[in-house]
């Protein structure tokens, strides 16, 4: 079990997202950071969807209730084991009775807001819909269908692996720091002109590509309201509600961009002007509130393109970690023959 | 030096730990002192100190040495930094792997021998380290 201590508003228990079920009207959720959920599920010995916990609001304290080998991923926090400092993106092994705090997100080299725990064996809430994300919206899925509180205490799943690791762990080079973009310093994401694109003066869309676009306060999992110059229509269009899925860029009459995320209801009526590739909605899942963005334009064949670039990291991740996993055991085993 | 300089210098000396101070002056003078648990004296003229224990910490292995984790900005560790066993000192990477050097003891950072990523082979020298008792020295990873 896994205790959450201190007040941790908006965390919840997420996987790599609810798929299939749209049909039914519900959305996907997910972890906003599916590279950084993947990543420390890997360096745990997880399957890369098996579920973590998304902290979005620090400081944090959760108790390991039982030894655990876990993760930190995402934003790098300052985590501490105790009074321990421990390093971001890599494997570490907590006692039974171990606390671990994270802090505010230090932005050093990689800005990012969120930061995931994956533990070996995953989260053990049960299956909903073939999936263990919180669908907030209808209360299912997830810890109870919610938000995490203080008092919480979440299963593990079971995992066959040793119990007691003693190495010094291993860790990953985070995707946000080896496979940057950016359009003049700002970090972007790439984008497909959507179905309503054309409808758009051809101001618009030079300023959509062109413009930074400020993450406003009023963004969350549920999609994020973006500012900047207006974005008008040749002719306001109103359309009846149809199917969008997470990286929809909608445009309502005032002009001013509403991305769909992790958590966005699954239809919607307003024009949609783009769409964040599914590659890069990652990014902008870390893209703090505040900051700005920059749109790419790019086709259809870069975008599955940039999907495979993914899979590549993650897989190369996997099997570097497998590696390193093997080897330490050698080693391990290795000591207790000399001995 | 003035005589009140050397009282209030005796005095510094003996609530610290340096066992042997040695102080050179512009025209050649040496002043030698010894403190043994907090009593101060002369060192005795053949007095020779210990030469400082060294430990010579290696690469577990190959990769491309990072003197700061790739999020951060500061080195893990600079000569002067005291550190805890356990803790830190390097990191090599493999690709997109990174593993930890380790210090092998608790001690004070003599010396960091590799500059960023260098790469280097099982044994080759990354940090000299002075060892030292693990009571004082508390886990401090800079950021």
């Amino acid at each position: 079990m896994i205790e959450i201590l201190s007040a941790s508003a908006l965390a919840t228990v997420q996987d790599a997202g609810r798929t299939g079920a749209l049909r039914w009207g519900v959305g996907t959720s997910g972890a906003m950071d599916t590279m950084a959920l993947a990543a420390g599920n890997l360096l745990v010995g997880n399957a890369e969807d098996a579920a973590g916990i998304e902290w979005p609001i620090f400081p944090v304290q959760v108790r390991f209730e039982v030894d655990a080998v876990f993760a930190v991923t995402g934003a790098d926090t300052a985590a501490m084991l105790d009074t321990t400092p421990i390093l971001p993106w890599w494997r570490h092994f907590a006692r039974a009775g171990q606390i671990l705090r994270l802090h505010a997100p230090q932005r050093s080299r990689w800005s990012a807001c969120r930061a995931y725990l994956c533990v070996a064996g995953g989260i053990d809430v049960p299956l909903v819909l073939g999936s263990r994300s919180t669908q907030l919206r209808g209360s299912f899925g997830g810890f109870e269908g919610r938000t995490l509180r203080p008092g919480d205490r979440l299963p593990i799943g079971h995992t066959s692996k040793a119990s007691v690791d003693h190495s010094s762990g291993c860790g990953l080079i985070p995707p946000g720091v080896s496979m940057p973009l950016l359009v003049d310093g700002m970090p972007a994401v790439r984008v497909l002109p959507a179905a309503e694109y054309r409808g758009y003066f051809q101001s618009s869309q030079v300023a959509f590509w062109s413009e930074p676009w400020r993450i406003t306060p009023q963004s969350d999992r549920y999609g994020y309201r973006l500012a900047g110059k207006p974005l008008i229509p040749v002719e306001p269009k109103e359309l009846r509600s149809h199917g969008i899925v997470p990286g929809v860029i909608q445009v309502p009459p005032d002009g001013q961009p509403i991305v769909q995320m992790r958590d966005a209801q699954p239809s919607g009526g307003y024009p949609k002007i783009g769409t964040v590739i599914e590659a890069d909605l990652w990014r902008l899942g870390q893209a703090p509130i505040g900051s700005a963005i920059r749109f790419i334009q790019v086709s259809w064949d870069e975008a599955t393109d940039a999907l495979a670039a993914n899979r590549r990291w993650l897989d190369d991740a996997a099997r570097r970690v497998r590696l390193w996993q093997q080897s330490a055991a050698r080693q391990v085993s290795e000591v207790r023959h000399e001995t | 030096m003035k005589p009140d300089s050397l009282g209030e210098l005796s005095t510094w000396l003996a609530a610290t730990d340096i066992a042997y101070l040695e102080l050179r002056g512009p025209d050649g003078l040496v002043l030698r002192l010894l403190n043994q648990s907090g009593q101060v004296t002369s060192a005795p003229a053949d007095f020779e100190p210990s030469p400082v224990a060294t430990s010579v910490v290696r690469a577990p292995g190959a990769g491309r040495t990072l003197l700061a984790h790739p999020l951060r900005s500061g080195p893990l560790v600079q000569s002067g930094d005291r550190v805890a066993q356990g803790q830190p000192l390097l990191l090599l990477s493999v690709g997109s792997l990174l593993m930890c050097v380790p210090s092998p003891q608790s001690g004070v950072v003599m010396a960091v021998h590799q500059s960023d990523d260098q790469l280097v082979g099982y044994g080759t020298p990354l940090v000299t380290l002075q060892p030292l008792p693990a009571s004082d020295a508390t886990s401090q990873t800079r950021s």
